[in-house]
């Protein structure tokens, strides 16, 4: 390890600082600044124009202790990030494995699941609301014809959160385009030997497929999960009153900290919650960290 | 090789979750770009008026100061309105010029906050009147109390007096109220008479309007409702709280009034009244395909008697103008009591920072004035704010007017306290667990109650 690098190594970390450089000028320049500024501002009564004193941990006081609904808001967003997350992993595999066939016609396939990802915001809630409506909705109408009378989505308490993960389902383009392409670098030696040991294509998937793409499985559980711990937008627009109805179910954790920091001005009582999240979102990163040295194959064997 | 790939690996997280923890941030990125375009805005005015603050100057040379005025009166008869307020307060004088400037709604206000802490506000804000003591407090608002001390004994006369004391905070004055709302009901007169019901007796108590709604519903050979007799949900749930006994949550002195024995019985009728005898899915599946336009519930004859806003009645004149219908006061809960109803409304705010208070002091007045709060509400059928102009012969021809003038005296205007932020939206879910049949109205009052008297007690 302590040996000096080589030319070629120099050279690749140079070329690796340099992608990344978009992202850390951006992060140094722009997001570091306001990002220590919310920092700060989580220990005082900062309400964007009249104050700003520092009141130590009231803020976090209020949160775990006074806040009445701040569990709640947990509760919800992780309620939604376990059921959302896991979803949609599976989902993009099993369709990633399906379009990695080579039939005809599956780059039209590929466009077709594709195409959710491009479109975005309001327009496709809308659109998600007409297709959830109990009556005449389009999910209804199809449960109906196999004799299912479907919930009324998102009217019901208990069937808001996951109409939010169908939709964030429908949308997991992104993911299947990695898992897809990663799939397709999988060295086809493995297949043949595999197939030469007369192994079935579930063992196939299960011993060669899934092993080697554990680590673009890993990279987006990661990125999903920070995604789901977002979730604001489809809250904000398809809960009826904008602030988490039906009976709060869709009171997410960011909804919260909208609501406090705009509606109510508590900007330093909204910072102070968003680094809660942080700290939350940054522990379980680091324990699937630890966790992914047992289950995510690396190419060098290093593991 | 591995201690970097982790390092590698927490860089990324810590690069993902950056946008996460800097919540406030993304946004205020977000307005910085409207503040640019702000910023640049302001900076057109001000060329086009010449040097700075040089009034007299401008006015003599013929440039006028340019103001902007935020809303979201951005399509319809409401924008055609606006502007051509506008334009009259325009050619009123010849110091100012009004723009008008409209976002969506709630992200105006949300704008508007940005660019007051920011330093550049718009000049003039029309606001939600709930909450105009929290910019008072926050100094987000330009205290008006001294202009007003120049117009004059009575000028706060004008207005009805529980949406002028929506405007004070510390004994000052932070807005002048614009307009305000109530609830009334509507009835389907010709359904009335195929039911065999009186077309000129609207319900006057629940029992009747329970009594009336049995006998309006047509119900399909499937079990569906064709028509539902009446459809408690076109109000919130809390509107309907504030309608039982006329009693915001919390008062001035801190009293919590969320359990009352009126709520209690309020809700016990809605829920078993309606939401308990026709099933909660049965309504939901019902309301949800409610739509406007045509395919309006009341419209379209899908509900033959609801709760409403005054101006709810433009869309049966645009899209029904042949329908037979009546309007009257909410019921009251019992005979012989009160018929209450809850109210909104907006106020007009000069922004704390304002470039030209003066200014945006003369636009407020003019757009508040008796004149033009009667050309608003021939226009758009608000309930405005000026008493005068709300009873003005020509407004109370309209039968809706008729009624909603009616109603102010019982209507509640109801405030987010500074001593209770947000207690609305902390018993909201409480009140739907009862509408969701998860806890009796007792129950679900009392644990609500609790829980705006510990918000009371942290706000001391």
């Amino acid at each position: 390890m302590k040996r000096g690098m080589t030319k070629r190594e120099k050279k690749e970390a140079r070329a690796g600082w340099l992608f990344i450089s978009p992202w850390i000028i951006g992060f140094t320049c722009l997001t570091g600044g306001p990002l220590l500024f919310s920092l700060y501002a989580s220990f005082t009564n900062y309400n964007m124009t009249s104050r700003m004193d520092f009141i130590g941990l009231e803020n976090y006081i209020r949160m775990f202790v006074k806040d009445p609904v701040f569990w709640k808001s947990l509760g919800n967003t992780l309620y939604y990030v376990l059921l959302a997350v896991p979803s949609s992993c599976v989902c993009a595999i099993f369709l990633a494995t399906l379009l990695n066939r080579k039939v005809k016609g599956t780059p039209v396939f590929r466009m077709l699941f594709y195409l959710p990802t491009v479109l975005s915001g309001v327009a496709v809630y809308q659109l998600w609301i007409q297709l959830l409506a109990p009556q005449s909705g389009l999910i209804n109408s199809a449960l109906r014809l196999i004799g299912i009378e479907g919930p009324s989505w998102l009217a019901d308490p208990s069937w808001t959160k996951p109409s939010l993960v169908m939709m964030r389902v429908w949308a997991l383009g992104t993911s299947m385009l990695l898992y897809l392409s990663s799939m397709n670098s999988v060295s086809k030696d493995l297949y043949e030997a595999a197939d030469i040991d007369g192994a079935s294509f579930l063992q196939k998937f299960r011993k060669i497929t899934l092993p080697q793409i554990s680590p673009i499985i890993f990279f987006d559980i990661i990125t999903n999960m920070t995604g789901a711990f977002q979730v604001f937008q489809e809250a904000l627009v398809m809960s009826k009153n904008g602030k988490g109805d039906p009976a709060g179910s869709l009171l997410f954790y960011n909804l919260h900290i909208y609501d406090e920091a705009f509606t109510r001005y508590n900007m330093g009582y909204a910072s102070a919650m968003a680094w809660f999240l942080l700290v939350i979102v940054m522990a379980i990163t680091l324990i699937n960290l630890v966790a992914s040295k047992y289950w995510v194959h690396t190419e060098e064997g290093e593991t | 090789m591995k201690r970097k790939k982790l390092i590698g690996l927490l860089l990324a997280t810590v690069l993902g979750i950056t946008s996460l923890a800097g919540c406030g941030n993304t946004n205020s990125t977000d307005t910085a770009g409207s503040e640019t375009s702000g910023a640049e805005e302001s900076a057109e005015s001000t060329d086009a008026a010449g040097t700075e603050g040089a009034d007299t100057e401008a006015a003599a040379s013929g440039e006028r100061i340019k103001l902007e005025v935020w809303d979201w009166w951005g399509d319809g008869q409401y924008k055609y309105v606006i502007e051509q307020l506008c334009q009259n307060f325009n050619e009123s004088q010849d110091k100012y010029e009004v723009v008008h400037v409209n976002y969506p709604w709630g992200d105006v206000w949300t704008k508007a906050l940005a660019a007051t802490a920011a330093g550049n506000p718009p000049d003039i804000i029309i606001q939600d009147i709930r909450t105009v003591t929290h910019r008072g407090q926050a100094n987000q608002a330009t205290d008006l109390t001294d202009l007003i001390a120049q117009e004059g004994e009575g000028f706060t006369d004008q207005f009805y007096p529980q949406l002028m004391d929506a405007m004070v905070y510390d004994g000052k004055v932070y807005g002048l109220p614009y307009v305000t709302d109530t609830r009334i009901l509507y009835y389907d007169k010709d359904a009335f008479a195929e039911a065999g019901l009186d077309p000129e007796a609207p319900p006057q108590t629940w029992d009747e309007l329970v009594e009336y709604a049995r006998k309006l519903d047509v119900q399909n050979e499937d079990g569906t409702y064709e028509r539902l007799g009446f459809y408690p949900g076109t109000l919130e749930w809390n509107a309907w709280a504030f309608s039982a006994d006329g009693k915001d949550y919390t008062d001035a002195e801190g009293n919590v009034t969320v359990n009352t024995p009126e709520k209690v019985e309020l809700f016990e009728n809605i829920y078993t009244d309606f939401y308990e005898y026709y099933g909660k899915k049965e309504l939901d599946s019902f309301s949800a395909e409610f739509g406007s336009g045509m395919t309006n519930p009341f419209v379209a004859g899908k509900v033959a008697m609801w709760v409403n806003t005054p101006t709810e009645f433009t869309k049966v004149r645009d899209f029904a103008p042949e329908k037979n219908y009546g309007v009257a006061l909410m019921p009251a809960l019992k005979e012989g009591g009160e018929h209450y109803s809850w109210g909104g409304g907006f106020s007009v705010e000069i922004p704390y920072g304002a470039k030209d208070v003066e200014g945006s002091w003369e636009f407020a007045k003019f757009i508040t004035s008796k004149e033009s709060q009667v050309y608003w509400a021939s226009q758009v059928y608000d309930t405005v704010a000026n008493i005068e102009a709300s009873q003005d012969p020509s407004l109370t021809e309209i039968p809706v007017f008729k009624a909603a003038l009616e109603a102010m005296p019982t209507t509640v205007v109801t405030l987010d306290r500074l001593t209770a932020p947000g207690a609305s939206d902390i018993v909201l879910p409480y009140l739907d667990e009862i509408i969701l049949g998860n806890k009796t109205p007792q129950e679900a009052l009392d644990e609500a109650q609790a829980q705006v008297e510990q918000l009371v007690s942290d706000n001391k």
